[in-house]
């Protein structure tokens, strides 16, 4: 029989009633709220509307929701 | 006086016996709740559902077991279509200021989880994560973007779709990014148009996941050439008639030699054949086939008269053709005209 043994996928989320705490751990929590922080992919300013997730390439980086920035930000791992 | 009799023996023996089943009744419960935790743990979502109603503390956790239920009954029944096609499901992780970090340094991407007011939202984007990540990897490189893109919509339909939550999620999945995504590109729309195909005939996982998955097998991870660019784009190529065949009544059959993917169908169909002439011209076929270097033969039939042949067919050319070193049997149903049909698929393998 063919094989199975791929094992189980662990995903990495953070929940909103962390973020604000994640933010100021990242040192990014006065950015996030006066709007300084622009999406890694598109520059668009990130708001609470839009974070979509974080990830590693020469320091702490952003993306936002948009279709193409998740497609990016999904090759990044 | 007998028939009283009767019943106060019956009455002992049920006193005694019903102890005894109450046991063997959570003994059974224990023994399938081990084999199917996909299955307990989306009962436990439905009682953290109710829950979440009058404390909102348990907020979390319903998010957590909620994605992880609906990806991993979904991703059993894929692999249920093709073995191996995916992850054995997911593990969500909860990440905090005390350890994000650490999980940033380990190259993770990290995904935002909103409220629950926000759920599909949450899902569909948890299942594109995961269908990214978790489906394919050493395979996808081997594609165009434009295929990978597809296949990724696909899955991710794929996925949404197996859960019955009465389609909300799939519902702000279509909304929100697969119309989208193809009205802004004809040429997805019109890769994924043929997925589409595929997938109502039972290929998409069945043969074209499966069989690019075996080439990504063989080749990562070397680094992809146009050849295998173009290989993977003939095949899918290839595939597509099958996809738009209607009910046929002839034996269709084709077959795809190339460097990496080598393979044949077969579909048994053809009404009065099975009864004038036997099994002979299928196995004839299917010989023809493995001669011609099809390392992988897919025998498709549905309805009983056909599902039967096939399982002959196959159990004779494994007792008569010793390069077939394998095998794989797959029943499932299939519609015709609205008409619910039992179906199977098995492959026969040959030695490589």
């Amino acid at each position: 029989m063919e094989e199975n043994n791929i094992k189980k996928e662990e995903l990495e989320f953070v929940h909103d009633n962390d973020l604000l705490p994640v933010l100021e751990k990242l040192g990014l929590k006065d950015d996030f709220l006066s709007g300084k922080i622009r999406c890694a992919f598109c520059g668009e300013i990130i708001t609470d509307e839009n974070l979509h997730s974080f990830f590693e390439d020469n320091g702490v980086k952003v993306s936002c929701s948009k279709e193409d920035c998740i497609k990016e930000v999904e090759k990044k791992q | 006086m007998e028939g009283v009799n009767t019943i106060i023996i019956a009455w002992g023996g049920l006193k005694v016996i019903l102890p005894w089943s109450g046991w063997l009744l959570l003994l059974v419960l224990l023994i399938y709740l081990y084999k199917h935790p996909e299955e307990f743990d989306s009962w436990l979502t439905k009682i953290d559902r109710f829950l979440l109603k009058f404390w909102s503390g348990r907020e979390k956790q319903f998010i957590q077991r909620d994605i992880r239920s609906r990806i991993n009954l979904a991703s059993k029944k894929i692999n249920k279509e093709a073995e191996g096609l995916i992850t054995k499901g997911v593990d969500i992780v909860w990440v905090n200021q005390e350890n994000i970090e650490s999980f940033l340094r380990k190259g993770k991407v990290i995904v935002r989880m909103q409220h629950y007011e926000n759920h599909d939202k949450n899902i569909v984007n948890a299942a594109t994560h995961y269908v990214t990540k978790g489906v394919l990897h050493t395979a996808k490189i081997y594609l165009s973007d434009e295929m990978q893109k597809a296949l990724n919509l696909a899955l991710t339909k794929k996925i949404l779709c197996e859960e019955q939550d009465n389609g909300t999620s799939t519902d702000y999945f279509f909304a929100n990014v697969l119309r989208p995504a193809l009205n802004a590109d004809a040429g997805l729309n019109k890769t994924y148009d043929v997925i589409e195909k595929m997938e109502r005939k039972g290929l998409f996982t069945r043969i074209l996941l499966r069989e690019i998955r075996l080439m990504g097998k063989r080749l990562y991870p070397s680094a992809p050439t146009n050849r295998e660019f173009q290989e993977t784009k003939n095949f899918f190529n290839f595939l597509e008639p099958f996809a738009s065949l209607e009910s046929g009544d002839d034996i269709r059959d084709w077959e795809f030699v190339r460097d990496d993917i080598k393979m044949g169908i077969l579909f048994v169909a053809q009404k009065g054949k099975l009864e004038h002439e036997g099994y002979a011209p299928y196995i004839k076929r299917i010989t023809g086939k493995i001669n011609r270097g099809a390392q992988n033969i897919y025998l498709f039939g549905r309805k009983p008269e056909n599902v039967r042949a096939v399982k002959e067919i196959a159990k004779q050319l494994r007792a008569e053709n010793p390069k077939i070193v394998d095998y794989r049997v797959e029943k499932y149903y299939s519609f015709l005209r609205s008409e619910k049909l039992p179906a199977i698929c098995i492959v026969l393998k040959t030695d490589r």
